[in-house]
């Protein structure tokens, strides 16, 4: 078949006439999907029955009906909140989050300025060394670390757990930021160095601001990472003072099954708050950070 | 650098704060949060005796519990006092030196007659005692006297024949004969060590010490016996209690209950009335040739021997410990019984559960969890669990072989 | 004026290296400051509790003794000894292969179909919507659906009539696969947005063309669809690969009452060795493997990977 692609009326009539089969096509692909999606949002929409049923309503209905009011879920988030110390852990978790994704992104970011911006024998080996960091599986650290809290008194302290936080946190944000502050001009400080501004004034007030984007990224990538994590707490600091938030959950959901799956639920509700939040108020930098996480 | 500075400061401060905050503070360990009230009652009587601060700190469940403990020793950071468990667990414990020797405080205990030699004994090793007594308990048949009522039950059972017999009237009554929790990472040696020891206790003893092998005859009989009980439908489905094991008991799901009478507090705070509504038998073996027996459990409170070096006024808080004060408190908040003489028994069905040994005279027993090697105590109870929510005759077999070859390589090396 | 010789004269230049060299060894002693704090954390934090996990295990520590006891290859070989370490291999296998072909292969779907339907946004966002919840949260949430009286079963009874409680946690048939289905429900949003950022590089050209000349869907999708999107696909497949071997939270929170909990996967083997057994050598052993496993193929997809973007270019 002969077809001249320079005919503009006859492109635009091709691309008209997909676009409408496209469109009635879509018309009917829309049953499915919405049947699926109905099946794919259904465990969230247990959690949304279920937050407002009492334990005895709960053992009553079948799980997936309606409750009677609005009113149980505030008994259930006071059981919550109360029986597993909820709000204590919650207080940890926002803690360590705050503190060590700051921290982790700081230092980060120093170490990636230093890599990048001044002259430092062996920069790749230090860059190596860091990146290391990443490769393990988090399995290989929690023995030895233990054994080490245990020797110096760090196990079950507010402190010991945040170092290893910050710690975790560091070779990934790194990775990226070398690579956003290598791509910075070199100009930009070597004009400043010339008029005399120390390092850190050149890393501060040059560097630091033309990356500011990528470190709201990583800020919040490395602030979930730590008030989701299970692992390290459950090992390193499960005491109830210092205990992050997803081990008062667990330990809801473990020991104190008697109150009814609608406590725990509530506590679930409750320990998501945050990180959705942060996702709803700075959606654009999660999805950039999503996309840091590919590259 | 100023601010880099700062943050080393202030890093470095937050350190040496927390670091002597933790120094100033003694803690209490235990795992045994039901009994919260009690164990804090004890952290106060002997902080106000001995002057030092003790604070209660609870970990949960066992499985963990017993891990932290074993790298608290091995980094060398022993708590000041913490709970254990007597028998072949006491003895692994001992063995690494970090347990202070408590003779001079059981010594003044046997002399104004709070305690007697006999009890000391739960807690010696080599002659020597190493724990202050927490809680001593008689295992024990639970049963809801309603049902039993309800059922037509004359009374309780006390052979095989007649508990089998009642088991078949509750299930015909609409009750589940027997509450069958997995939970905890213990609680299925329950059944299994009942059923082997009904079937010979000697049996029992020797599966502790390397003798009997876990698929032995008398083990694949206790298997044979648990396995028609499940087709039967005497036990709770494990899977409908989860990790919450009285559930299914005082919801009036099921009738029965074995377990320790140290549980008897948690079922009177669940809302049942002890002596009323549940009372207790002693679970007879499975013919009546075979001698009947009861278990004997006894859990002591370890005191670390570097902390009383240290402190030496911690001894006072040890003495307050063992005494008839802290005793009642014990028994007045979670109705516990740590055997203490003078003290008053914490409720009718701790007190009756003493006249049945009394009055039946049977061969004392120590817990098989005690009594076993503590390195493949948490696999063995594992491969029972398996059997308790696949109770199938292919599962016992796999069950027994698995347990056998655990057994096998712990003695082989040693 | 000043001739070039004296500026050129050996003099001049040694002293203009030696200065070169003292701001280099100056700045580099400032940018030592500067890597200090990261340096120090992740040797201190993580690279030393490598190494020391290496050196334990191979010595006897357990329970309470054997830290300074040398046991030689003694944890390895047990690994093939006892039972437990080949179903939790071959239960990672099915993890790993199961994290990443399902996410795929629906989140493909969905996003070719999703690309051509009004809303497009609103069912983006649904689809995602799991992503931001703890992995905790949504074991303790799926928990209750799996349960005998829980949501999947309330739905099953409900369709066909007859009371159903099978108890999908409990049996070593299904317990593997429900997890993985609640992984992949957790991870098909970030999968579908990553596929649908890769299509929406591809350029509309070559499809016009193709379609111009009579090309079928299918062979788009093959020879000119499949090709390009082949660089997101790897990413995806490098990401669910990674969780894949480690996933742990899940497992730990879902599956607490099975009894057989060990065999899960790896991750879940090491942890219950370690911390439930206190079988510390054994379970460092158990972690080393895991370790090797994990770079190993991340180093293997990582080839594939520069392969691919090579021909791409």
């Amino acid at each position: 078949m002969a077809v001249d692609i320079t005919d503009r009326q006859f492109i635009a009539d091709l691309i008209e006439k997909e676009r409408r089969a496209q469109r009635s096509g879509g018309r009917w692909l829309v049953v499915p999907i919405l049947a699926m999606t109905i099946a794919y949002l259904t465990p969230l929409y247990y959690l949304f029955v279920t937050v407002f049923k009492t334990s005895e309503e709960y053992a009553r209905k079948g799980v997936l009906e309606l409750p009677d009011s609005f009113a149980p879920i505030i008994d259930n988030a006071v059981q919550a909140w109360t029986i597993a110390h909820l709000g204590e852990a919650a207080m940890n978790s926002f803690s360590y989050a705050l503190v060590g994704a700051v921290l982790a992104v700081a230092f980060a970011a120093a170490a990636a300025y230093g890599m990048t911006r001044l002259n430092l024998l062996g920069a790749n080996g230090w860059f190596m060394l860091i990146f290391t960091g990443t490769l393990f599986p988090f399995q290989m650290y929690l023995v030895p670390l233990l054994f080490g809290y245990q020797r110096v008194g760090l196990v079950n302290t507010w402190f010991g757990m945040l170092l290893v936080y910050v710690a975790i946190c560091i070779p990934f944000p790194l990775l990226v930021l070398r690579n956003s502050f290598s791509s910075i001009t070199r100009e930009v400080d070597e004009a400043a160095r010339i008029e005399g501004a120390s390092e850190w004034r050149v890393f501060i007030s040059m560097i630091v601001p033309n990356a500011v984007g990528p470190m709201i990224a990583l800020f919040l990538l490395q602030f979930t990472f730590i008030w989701n994590d299970l692992l390290f707490s459950s090992i390193l600091a499960n005491g109830i003072e210092v205990r992050s938030v997803m081990v008062a959950l667990q330990s809801l959901q473990g020991t104190y099954s008697a109150l009814g799956p609608n406590v725990v639920i509530t506590a679930t509700l409750i320990s998501s708050i945050p990180t959705v939040l942060l996702f709803i108020a700075l959606r654009k930098y999660f999805m950039a950070g999503l996309q840091l996480g590919t590259k | 650098m100023s601010l880099l500075r700062k943050i080393g400061a202030v890093g470095l401060a937050t350190a040496l704060t927390v670091g002597t905050a933790a120094a100033a503070d003694l803690a209490l360990y235990s795992d045994k949060t039901p009994w919260n009230a009690g164990m804090t009652g004890l952290a106060e009587a002997a902080s106000a005796a001995s002057g030092a601060t003790v604070k209660l700190q609870e970990i949960t469940p066992t499985d963990k519990y017993q891990a932290f403990m074993q790298t608290s020793i091995a980094g060398n950071n022993v708590p000041a006092f913490f709970t254990w468990w007597n028998g072949q667990q006491l003895n692994d414990l001992v063995a690494t030196g970090v347990a202070a020797d408590l003779t001079p405080y059981w010594e003044a205990a046997i002399a104004n007659g709070d305690f007697s030699a006999d009890q000391q004994a739960l807690v010696n090793v080599d002659g020597k005692p190493y724990g202050i007594l927490l809680n001593v308990a008689n295992w024990v048949m639970f049963y809801n006297k309603n049902h039993f009522e309800k059922a037509g039950i004359a009374g309780p059972p006390t052979n095989w024949a007649e508990f089998v017999e009642a088991c078949d009237k509750l299930k015909a009554a609409g009750f589940t004969p027997i509450n069958g929790p997995a939970s905890g990472g213990w609680m299925p040696f329950i059944w299994f060590s009942q059923l082997v020891l009904g079937t010979n206790p000697d049996s029992f003893v020797g599966l502790t010490d390397g003798s009997v092998a876990y698929d032995s005859p008398d083990v694949q009989n206790a298997f044979k016996v648990w396995g028609d009980m499940y087709a039967k439908g005497y036990f709770t489905n494990p899977q409908e209690s989860g990790q919450d094991d009285q559930k299914l008991f005082v919801d009036g799901t099921s009738s029965m209950f074995l377990v320790g009478d140290w549980h008897s507090g948690s079922f009177v705070e669940a809302g049942m009335k002890a002596g009323e509504d549940f009372g207790t038998f002693l679970m007879p073996a499975l013919s009546p040739d075979v001698q009947q027996s009861v278990i004997v459990e006894a859990s002591p409170i370890v005191v670390s021997k570097a902390a009383l070096e240290a402190n030496p006024d911690l001894g006072k808080g040890v003495q307050a410990m063992m005494g008839v004060d802290a005793a009642n408190i014990l028994g007045s908040t979670v109705q516990v019984y740590n055997g203490n003489l003078k003290a008053q028994a914490p409720n009718v069905i701790i007190e009756a559960n003493k006249e049945l040994v009394a009055n039946a005279k049977p061969r004392a027993l120590v817990r098989w969890w005690e009594a076993v090697p503590s390195q493949i105590q948490g696999d063995l109870v594992a491969a029972m669990g398996e059997f308790m929510f696949n109770p199938t005759p292919e599962q016992a077999t796999e069950s027994m072989s698995t347990m056998q070859s655990i057994n096998a390589d712990y003695w082989a090396s040693k | 004026m000043i001739p070039a010789s004296a500026i050129l004269s050996p003099e001049v230049l040694r002293e203009a290296r030696h200065r070169e060299r003292r701001v280099a060894w100056q700045q580099t002693r400032i940018a030592w400051l500067f890597i200090a704090p990261a340096v120090i954390m992740v040797t201190v934090f993580l690279l030393a509790p490598v190494v020391f996990n290496v050196v334990l295990s191979f010595t006897k520590w357990q329970k309470f003794t054997g830290l300074d006891q040398f046991a030689g290859f003694n944890n390895y070989a047990r690994l093939f000894r006892v039972p437990y370490f080949s179903e939790a291999l071959g239960n990672t296998a099915f993890w790993v292969v199961g994290a990443v072909i399902f996410p795929l292969a629906v989140g493909l779907g969905l996003a070719l179909l999703l690309r051509n339907i009004p809303f497009q946004e609103t069912f983006k966002s649904l689809y995602f919507l799991p992503r931001v919840l703890a992995p905790t949260a949504v074991g303790a949430i799926w928990y209750y659906v799996y349960t005998p009286h829980g949501v999947l079963n309330s739905v099953i009874s409900g369709v066909t009539g007859s009371p159903f409680d099978f108890g999908w946690l409990y049996s070593s048939d299904t317990v593997t696969g429900s997890v993985i289905v609640t992984f992949v429900w957790q991870t098909l949003g970030i999968t579908m947005v990553l596929l649908l950022l890769g299509l929406a590089a591809i350029p509309r050209d070559p499809i016009e063309a193709a379609r111009v000349d009579g090309a079928s869907s299918g062979q788009i999708f093959r020879h000119i669809i499949w090709p390009l999107l082949l660089p997101t696909v790897l990413v995806v497949t490098i990401l669910n690969v990674a969780a894949g071997f480690t996933t742990f939270d899940l497992l730990w929170v879902m599956a607490g009452d099975y009894p057989g909990k060990r065999t899960l996967s790896l991750a879940v083997y090491m942890y219950y060795e370690s911390f439930s057994n206190g079988a510390w050598a054994y379970g460092s052993a158990v972690a080393v493997v895991l370790g090797a496993m994990v770079i190993t193929v991340s180093a293997l997809l990582a080839v594939v990977q520069s392969r691919v973007s090579k021909n791409i270019r």
